[in-house]
């Protein structure tokens, strides 16, 4: 079965990242202690009680190591249609608020933000009963590659000398984590290696344009050591996949790719034991080496998997690998710092994203370009976020979308998006969290990206922009308001 | 869903404008507009006549004069593209440069550009507005953050099309060809305001179809320009868009036309800030002068505030631009 939406249909049917109304108010001491947080939040599921203030204080709650964080939400019953889990549901919107309050503080105490994040960087989730660990924690390397790689306090003292004229620049970032990321069962993956060594992957899982299959297959030629174009993948197929939980939360990598490897560690077992039988010796003795087989100690008891007798006589050996739980007391959470450069044009609103860097932290980097294409992807999503993109109801007649089309619903073209982004992997392979050492990239990706937007408009001009979008229908009548204070 | 019609693609004009007889037929030359208002419900088609085929109304040709004739089927893209319109008539190529996407560009042409509809979310969505044969305009008091500030009566569209202010500033005319034979009316007289007739956006009859654009000889000292504000960087209509026909003489100005789009339900000139122009060399004060003469007469609706000093600096900044 196939459904076809039109934009239209989607956008009446589907339902909607929810619309957030935030207040933040923070304290810190000079030296960059976060003293307390006070958020209060109003939001909306539409006529439903499904999340419009879903997560998002959680960013509030839990990214930086703060003592006192009260949150408040309050979510209201409307009649504009349906909220919906949004990439990173609730976490660009809390990111919003925090990253440009972590930038206020900052100004205010006369910190570089970066050492404002730096001296806040938590250890433990503190949102969560009991402050677990994090397996992994990279949003201090986050911050201080990512802050390298990006040339930061150059750039910013660059810019700072650039903002007098009518088209200033601008330097700005923020940081995040994801709440989730560390998938989790129930998976089950079949593995099938055929006797003329050619071998089929079986799972449930779907390819939404991450690259799962890839990564899959990429597991798979590790672990059996064959090569990924002897891999066939059949997936995501309902009458001949395993159940499998939807693309959602980040965490089909690291739900399926251990998965993946549980089963090719269970082909792998079969074949050892068909091994032992044919040299007539303890499987436990017998150690995979390239093609072959072989004795640990005697290298004169060795065979060619593929001469195997069993796998001849089978044709086929079957593996099956399951999801495991992951590790007990402990949070397995992405992490990430982006920085950006913009120009923007004090007298037409108009904002140009220059440059663009994504430093993120989600443990084992499986597949370079994949990685990168989340990365730039999220930013660009991100983008979308903060300067374009906008549900516009008739709210004073009557209630109906205006702009449900693809040309008056505007989503980011590339020449929105900007033409240099770079992709600094920080590769912490996180073996806690399971046997791929990955942890969720896709929806990290997106959360600071609008923030840090907003910080370098902020560093440009002077201006904190507190609504999305910020398209010059906002921005004349503020840039005109702060010339005029000037 | 498009809506059951009748299509024909008559090779000549005159077989064009047999088949444009009967009510409901529409002109198609691109499609680009014509196939989203078909799918939107935006009026009825009974019958379609695809001009696409007539190699007449192709081409661009230089007149002895200087000037050039554009036939209606040329795309924006050639527009865009094209060598003579570059050097002579900037504006046009710039304002063709900046139409929508590049694919639009090279589907979408001339003609249908100045004859395309507008793009008013109320008139395209699910609202029957007074364009439309209602009662009413949605956009007073409603979401009318990309409506008009001058010339609104009764509808508060504005005109979509930048190509059609960088005509008007360089002062072409279209050639129109009906059963009487062709007539000519200058770009500027070709659109008809709201206050006029809220349902006809052009003075084109149903039995008639644009065949050329026709651009005045060079004038010596004649520069222009084109800029659009948008509130995203490609395939979006202007916020604010400025075209600007400056003659000089020396330093002096002799003839200037400014014309905005998406100011106003059409292309808009705004003869206040020719006037202070006129017998003047643009400094920063002139500049500043004629940009709030551009808009003294605007009057904003509840959340298009911000068009007025967007056009006032947009203006101001390309007459400063135009002057070196």
């Amino acid at each position: 079965m196939k459904l076809v939406l039109t934009r239209e249909e989607t956008f009446l049917a589907t339902g909607n990242r929810p619309p957030a109304h935030m207040a933040l108010k923070a304290g810190v001491k000079n030296d960059g202690t976060l003293t307390a947080f006070d958020f209060t939040c109003t939001g909306t599921g539409g006529a439903y009680p499904a999340g419009g203030t879903a997560l998002v204080d959680w960013l509030i709650r839990d990214l930086y190591t703060c003592k006192h964080v009260r949150c408040r939400a309050t979510d209201v019953y409307t009649h504009t249609g349906p909220a919906r889990p949004f990439r990173a549901p609730g976490h660009p919107q809390g990111s919003w608020a925090l990253e440009q309050m972590l930038d206020a503080l900052a100004e205010a105490i006369d910190m570089d933000p970066v050492e404002l994040r730096l001296r806040n960087v938590p250890t433990f989730s503190q949102a969560r009963e009991g402050n677990p660990p994090y397996t992994t924690t990279g949003l201090k390397a986050c911050l201080e590659e990512g802050a390298k790689a990006f040339g930061w306090r150059k750039r910013r003292n660059e810019a700072a000398r650039n903002q007098k004229g009518p088209v200033r620049t601008g330097v700005g970032m923020g940081s995040s984590l994801w709440f989730a990321g560390g998938g989790g069962p129930p998976s089950t993956v079949i593995v099938k290696f055929f006797s003329d060594g050619s071998v089929n992957l079986n799972m449930g899982a779907s390819d939404i344009g991450t690259g799962t299959k890839t990564i899959m297959a990429m597991v798979l030629s590790e672990e059996l050591g064959v090569r990924p174009e002897v891999i066939q993948i059949e997936h995501a197929d309902t009458a001949t996949t395993q159940y499998a939980t939807p693309s959602g939360g980040s965490k089909t990598v690291p739900t399926e790719a251990p998965t993946v490897r549980a089963a090719a560690v269970d082909v792998k077992q079969k074949l050892l034991d068909m091994a032992a039988r044919d040299l007539d010796v303890d499987a436990k003795r017998l150690r995979f080496k390239g093609k072959d087989i072989v004795h640990k100690s005697n290298p004169s008891k060795q065979v060619a998997v593929l001469d195997i007798s069993g796998l001849k006589k089978q044709g086929v050996v079957i593996g099956v690998g399951y999801r495991g739980a992951n590790p007990k007391g402990m949070v397995v959470n992405p992490f990430a710092a982006q920085f950006c450069e913009v120009e923007v044009n004090m007298r037409t609103g108009e904002v140009k994203i220059v440059d663009f860097l994504g430093a993120h932290d989600s443990g084992r980097v499986m597949n370079r370009l994949t990685y990168d294409n989340q990365v730039f992807g999220g930013i660009t999503m991100g983008v979308g976020f903060a300067m374009t993109e906008e549900r516009i109801l008739d709210k004073n007649r009557t209630g109906k979308m205006v702009n449900r089309n693809w040309h008056d619903y505007k989503l980011p073209t590339a020449l929105d998006v900007p033409a240099h982004m770079t992709s600094v992997p920080i590769e912490r392979p996180d073996d806690d969290a399971n046997t791929a050492g990955a942890k969720g990239l896709g929806e990290p990706a997106t959360i600071p990206t609008g923030a840090a937007i907003a910080n370098a408009v902020f560093h440009a001009t002077g201006v904190r922009v507190t609504k999305t979008p910020m398209t010059p229908v906002q921005l004349v009548a503020l840039f005109t308001e702060s010339e005029k204070e000037e | 869903m498009l809506p059951d019609f009748t299509y024909v693609r008559p090779s000549s004009v005159k077989e064009a404008l047999s088949h444009l007889t009967e009510e409901k037929t529409r002109v198609m030359a691109g499609g680009t507009d014509l196939l989203g208002c078909l799918r939107d419900e935006v009026f009825e088609a009974h019958h379609v006549v695809a001009i696409s085929h007539i190699d007449a109304l192709r081409g661009v040709r230089e007149a002895e004069d200087g000037g050039l004739k554009i036939g209606a089927l040329s795309t924006i893209s050639e527009v865009a593209e094209h060598p003579v319109i570059k050097r002579r008539f900037y504006a046009l190529a710039k304002a063709a440069s900046e139409v929508a996407s590049p694919q639009l560009r090279n589907q979408g042409t001339l003609g249908g550009n100045l004859c395309q509809k507008p793009r008013c979310w109320y008139y395209r969505g699910a609202f029957h507005c007074l364009r439309k044969g209602g009662d009413i305009c949605y956009a007073v008091g409603g979401e009318n953050q990309y409506h008009c500030i001058l010339g609104g009566d009764h509808c508060y569209i504005v005109h979509p099309s930048d190509i059609a202010a960088a005509l008007t500033a360089l002062e072409a005319a279209v050639h129109i060809a009906g059963p009487a034979g062709t007539r000519i009316v200058p770009v500027e007289e070709f659109h008809i305001p709201p206050g006029e007739n809220p349902q006809k956006e052009t003075v084109l009859r149903n039995d008639e179809i644009v065949t050329h654009v026709v651009l005045p000889g060079t004038r010596k000292g004649l520069r222009s320009n084109y800029r659009k504000v948008r509130a995203r960087r490609a395939w979006d209509f202007a916020l604010a868009g400025v075209a600007l026909a400056v003659q000089f003489a020396s330093q002096t100005v002799a003839k200037a036309r400014v014309v905005l789009s998406g100011a106003a339900p059409v292309p808009w000139r705004c003869r206040e800030a020719e006037e202070v122009l006129v017998g003047k060399a643009i400094n920063a004060e002139i500049a500043k002068e004629a940009a709030g003469a551009a808009v003294a007469k605007a009057e904003p609706l509840s959340r298009n505030g911000y068009k007025v000093t967007l056009f006032r600096n947009v203006v101001e900044e390309e007459l400063l631009g135009i002057s070196h």
